[in-house]
């Protein structure tokens, strides 16, 4: 079993629809998929609890952003698994968050990090 | 959502829990770890799997169908537990609902049954030095001098004959000012009430019938026209719960004559009322009775009376309020 990270962060809330709908923007993945991938992704860092990922998998699904279909993994593989896969509106929202993020972080960084007038 | 269709979703979500632990497990023993501590492993690092299937439930917004059914299984348990008690508690909890509705139903049939005068709000009961009798003129002049009244509509009860064939009976009914279904606002189901000059001197003499009168005495025959005036009918009150209740009282109500406050035309109105016999209209007793309860006696408007010539009927008037204020 892998020594938990002592520098892992816990998501910002609001952002773990984001992340999921950028997830999901590559292909279908399953929840487990969805997971490592984030955690795999950010080296660790970002603490994806199951708590809060597969409420949210509902929720989106709910909002029409993602649809989910019990799938073979592979295609000689009988097992399946519930796959979720990006919608049209799904696509749309996360251009609106991503940009919603970009200003914030543009925001912060101006407050943390002003540029030296010369 | 149905119940099979939740059922059905409840079993996705689980087989989705179960899938991803799985796979973690298989992940877990492809690092080196036995299949028993890959299972451990796989639930210590995804967690509380039942809070994880509840969050769900919570976002799908079913929990509060589950806390319900919890409850009440909970509650029905404690119940069957404790018979005695059960038994108890449910009488007296229907013994207390069931006076609480009958004196409820019996302060609404005395207080509010069938209250479908038109503006009753603004109808008020006027009384004359504490209900002593008053001529017709006075009412007059009292109708045309007082601006506070807007309207006003006076009645008296009296005795009538009423004859039909070969028999002849004693009724109880009203005398009113000829404006009196007016100024009450109540319209009829067939035909028309007294007009505002019916009551002048020689004028046509009219009677209007009460439902239940027309029911009882012309078996809701089949409306007529003869002179000197329009028979008809007036609209069966879907208010009125009580019909009987105002049989006690008046049931044809005649119109006012003449200004002379002589009381002797009504018997010869309600002799003239048969099937095609000329005068009859209806109004639904239980509507007059009403009104007349409505009246507010706490606000009765006090006229010292002036000297009465005639005494032609007692003192109760109706009126319209213009501007009068309580």
């Amino acid at each position: 079993m892998p020594p938990k990270n002592p520098d892992r962060i816990e998501l910002v809330q609001g952002t773990l629809d984001m992340l999921i709908l950028r997830t999901l923007r590559m292909g279908a993945a399953h929840g487990h998929q969805i997971s490592k991938h984030l955690q795999r992704t950010t080296d660790d860092v970002l603490q994806v609890e199951h708590g809060s990922l597969y409420p949210a998998l509902h929720r989106l699904e709910r909002k029409g952003w993602v649809v989910a279909k019990w799938e073979p993994a592979a295609k000689d593989s009988k097992r399946e698994y519930k796959f979720y896969r990006l919608t049209q509106g799904g696509r749309k929202q996360l251009l609106a968050e991503e940009s919603r993020w970009k200003r914030m972080a543009g925001a912060i960084a101006r407050v943390m990090w002003p540029v030296e007038e010369s | 959502m149905s119940w099979w269709r939740r059922k059905e979703r409840e079993e996705d979500l689980q087989r989705e829990l179960h899938d991803h632990l799985e796979i973690e497990a298989s992940e877990q023993q492809e690092e080196g770890l036995s299949s028993e501590e890959a299972r451990s492993a796989a639930r210590r690092l995804f967690g509380n799997t039942t809070l994880v299937a509840e969050e769900v439930r919570e976002m799908w917004g079913m929990m509060w169908l589950g806390r319900l059914w919890q409850d009440l299984r909970y509650g029905g348990r404690g119940l069957f537990r404790s018979p005695v008690f059960t038994l108890v508690s449910v009488l007296s909890l229907a013994l207390g609902i069931g006076a609480t509705v009958t004196i409820f139903s019996v302060f609404e049939a005395v207080f509010f049954d069938g209250v479908t005068a038109n503006n009753v709000e603004r109808v008020k009961h006027v009384e004359i030095g504490g209900g002593q009798r008053f001529s017709f003129r006075f009412y007059e002049e009292l109708s045309t001098s007082h601006p506070a009244l807007a309207v006003l509509a006076a009645f008296d009860q009296t005795s009538l004959s009423f004859r039909s064939k070969n028999d002849l009976e004693k009724i109880t009914g009203d005398v009113v000012s000829g404006n009196f279904f007016d100024v009450l606002g109540i319209a009829p189901f067939l035909g028309r009430t007294f007009t505002s000059d019916e009551g002048a001197e020689r004028r046509p003499r009219a009677v209007v019938l009460s439902y239940s009168f027309w029911e009882r005495k012309f078996a809701a025959g089949p409306k007529r026209s003869r002179k000197p005036d329009s028979y008809g009918v007036q609209r069966k009150s879907t208010h009125c719960r009580n019909r009987n209740a105002a049989g006690t009282r008046g049931d044809p109500y005649a119109g006012a004559s003449d200004g002379s406050g002589r009381r002797q035309p009504f018997g010869r109105y309600g002799n003239g009322v048969g099937p095609g016999d000329g005068t009859a209209y209806y109004s639904t007793p239980c509507r007059i009775t009403i009104v007349r309860d409505e009246c507010d006696r706490s606000h009765q408007l006090r006229v010292s009376r002036g000297r009465a010539e005639h005494y032609w009927t007692t003192g109760c008037i109706y009126s319209r309020m213009g501007r009068f204020t309580r």
